[in-house]
């Protein structure tokens, strides 16, 4: 069980090991409320009931073998084919992962969509400084790559407000101080 | 059959036809030639863009798209080390010393195994078609409750790493694709008193989340690994016939093994090209050489990976089955196009069936012109700004996802998706099973359901169904098979069998 704490890979299936019970749990309980059924032999219930209990014994699987592997200090290896040796090894690189940067954009991505949301601001407000934004965090707002994105922005955030709204008869959200 | 064929080629040559199947091809090769865009990132994006189209010529787009994504990968495989799509990872690993040495070859051996692959794969797809959604008409619920139950498994059981994670992937997904109505019954279930959760998921938004905003965050996450290019110097990427002779039968297998991978349902391109890489090592005088430029390894992996392609569609234009998970992606497009997927469809729509078949074989002619042709160009495509890309695309994935019902909730499902796509990759849960068990979902449940109907509930009706219960033996096999096999092997590493 230590080996389970201690490797990063032992973390991260028993993260996803506790996400998928919890889910499967859940849903089981949510599932187990619904009315039995009246015609037909299955019901809304008896399907989501059993893929849960699925879930929760393939998320147990994945534990005890990662436990087991933990022990015998394997190696996980690929199940079909395995890479070469020599100069083989794709998309190597000495370059680190950026987490923060991924969170940020994760945190952009669902601030553009709550302002639509919230209609503070609508699709064509939101999304210039939405691509300025983005665009600069992934390029650490390299000017070079800025210069590219203000032209960009306008064009999308009036391209797509016009083709939809002209062409399409669809309204893109707008901001609660432009809604008629 | 060849009357229909002769038919459709003359159809899709016409200038509309035409004009998408060269426009999807060589956005595809964009796309699959650009590391951290892929051929489902594409297709997903374009879907609500057809919604206006004509649905032949929304889907011969797609499906020239989807030629061109998979030969598109090898160029930033070969030359910046980087596999332009998962099925091009094979390609790296010899494609790449290789293009070191003699990066006009490299590219020329790889562009023309793509080129016989794909039309090794469209003469099956001819051939095999009419006659399997022909036996596919005697299917029941039983018969599509077992082959649904089959392709999980099999999805599972040869996804990339684990088979229990591949298995969950594939649970999880029929799991997000049940909440809702349920029309059996006519009750709501699993909406956890959220009321837009009453109407469930919709596919496009799902599909936008898992293949599109995953990707934007894994790429910002990447955003600092750049490739180390090869220089192309001067030269043309053609290899002479009677240099390809010597690799006439390695083509060959490849091509037929990537065929029949991708009849497989729910196995992809990237399975396709490591089963030929790894049979072609096998096979060879010196399986030494491979990993250090081997012109064999190149050929059987660029072979089997387009060859999966045209395997791939076989199932899912005559069964409704998707044999990729892009080919769940084209299904989706089916539905969303209000065209219904199965054997029913060679009988009713047989036109716009053999249309897509010989947008397919012309695509593949197209994805070898063009690439031979504007390999330059697209190796300096390969190095575009992702700083810029990715804005653009969530963007597109923003107002795609709104105008499918005028709701900013699907904007949200977009995104959540995204963060869900991430995590089950970053804890090596592939995709592939996810996306396939989401889609198949309705149709096993409805299966199931029907199947138990007419056997007056009886679970054992399915041992009066000859076929369904070949299919169902099938699944278990799949499911046993690692298990038994490293039980003969060493009982004590029983427990690895499902890794």
């Amino acid at each position: 069980m230590h080996h389970l704490v201690s490797d990063p890979d032992g973390r991260v299936d028993l993260a996803l090991a506790v996400v998928v019970w919890v889910v499967a749990a859940a849903v089981y309980l949510a599932a187990a409320q619904l009315p039995p059924p009246l015609f037909d032999p299955v019901g809304s219930a008896a399907i989501p009931k059993l893929v849960a209990v699925v879930l929760a014994f393939l998320a147990t699987l994945i534990v005890v073998q990662r436990v087991m592997r933990g022990r015998r200090g394997r190696r996980e290896t690929p199940a079909l084919a395995s890479a070469p040796a020599g100069d083989a090894d794709p998309v190597a690189t000495d370059a680190p992962l950026r987490p923060g940067i991924a969170a940020i954009c994760v945190v952009i991505l669902a601030g553009y969509t709550a302002v639509m949301t919230f209609r503070i601001l609508g699709f064509r407000e939101a999304t210039v400084p939405f691509v300025i934004l983005l665009g600069g965090v992934l390029s650490r707002f390299r000017r070079s790559t800025l210069l590219i994105l203000v032209p960009i922005a306008l064009a999308l955030s009036i391209g797509f407000s016009w083709l939809f709204s002209e062409v399409l008869y669809i309204d893109l959200p707008v901001t609660r101080w432009l809604a008629p | 059959m060849i009357g229909d064929l002769g038919a459709a080629l003359g159809y899709v040559l016409q200038p509309a036809p035409l004009f998408f199947i060269v426009l999807g091809t060589w956005l595809g090769i964009f796309v699959g030639a650009v590391p951290g865009l892929t051929g489902g990132m594409l297709i997903s994006l374009v879907i609500p863009l057809t919604f206006y189209m004509n649905s032949t010529h929304a889907l011969v787009l797609m499906i020239a798209m989807y030629v061109g994504s998979v030969s598109g990968g090898l160029i930033s495989a070969m030359l910046f080390r980087m596999p332009g799509t998962p099925s091009s990872i094979m390609t790296t690993f010899d494609g790449y010393p290789l293009a070191k040495r003699q990066p006009h070859r490299a590219l020329a051996l790889g562009i023309g195994a793509s080129l016989v692959g794909g039309l090794v794969a469209g003469f099956f797809l001819v051939v095999l078609s009419p006659p399997l959604s022909r036996w596919a008409l005697q299917f029941g619920p039983w018969e599509y409750f077992t082959m649904v139950l089959m392709a999980i498994v099999l999805i599972a059981s040869l996804s990339e790493g684990s088979m229990a994670k591949g298995l969950l992937g594939g649970f999880l997904g029929m799991l997000f694709a049940m909440p809702g109505f349920n029309e059996s019954d006519g009750q709501l279930r699993l909406t956890f008193g959220m009321q837009q959760l009453s109407d469930g998921f919709h596919l496009l938004p799902m599909l936008l989340g898992i293949f599109v905003a995953s990707q934007i965050i894994k790429d910002a996450l990447e955003m600092d690994r750049r490739p180390a290019a090869v220089d192309l110097g001067a030269g043309r990427a053609l290899v002479s016939i009677r240099q390809w002779t010597r690799h006439g039968w390695n083509l060959l297998r490849s091509s037929v093994i990537g065929t029949w991978i991708g009849i497989l349902p729910g196995v992809g391109a990237s399975i396709a090209s490591m089963v030929a890489y790894g049979v072609t090592k096998n096979m060879s005088k010196t399986p030494e050489a491979f990993g250090t430029g081997c012109e064999e390894g190149v050929v059987a992996s660029e072979a089997a990976n387009n060859a999966n392609v045209g395997g791939a569609l076989i199932p899912l234009l005559t069964m409704g089955i998707p044999g990729s998970p892009i080919d769940a992606i084209l299904l989706s497009a089916l539905i969303l196009h209000n065209i219904q997927p199965g054997p029913i469809l060679f009988i009713v729509n047989g036109d716009f069936v053999w249309a897509l078949i010989a947008a397919y074989l012309v695509a593949n002619l197209l994805m070898f012109a063009t690439m031979t042709v504007s390999v330059r160009l697209l190796a300096r495509a390969v190095t575009i700004d992702r700083a810029v890309l990715l804005p653009i695309i969530f963007v597109c994935c923003v107002v795609g996802a709104y105008a499918l019902a005028n709701r900013i909730y699907d904007v949200w499902v977009v995104v959540a998706f995204g963060i869900i796509g991430f995590g089950l990759e970053r804890a090596k849960v592939p995709l592939g099973p996810f996306v396939i068990g989401f889609v198949l979902e309705p149709l096993f449940e409805g299966e199931f359901r029907a199947a138990l109907q007419i056997s007056n509930g009886d679970i054992f009706g399915i041992v009066n169904q000859p076929i369904a219960m070949g299919f169902f033996l099938v699944a278990v096999a799949m499911l046993l098979w690692p298990l038994l096999q490293t039980r003969f092997r060493k009982p004590a590493r029983a427990v690895d069998s499902l890794d």
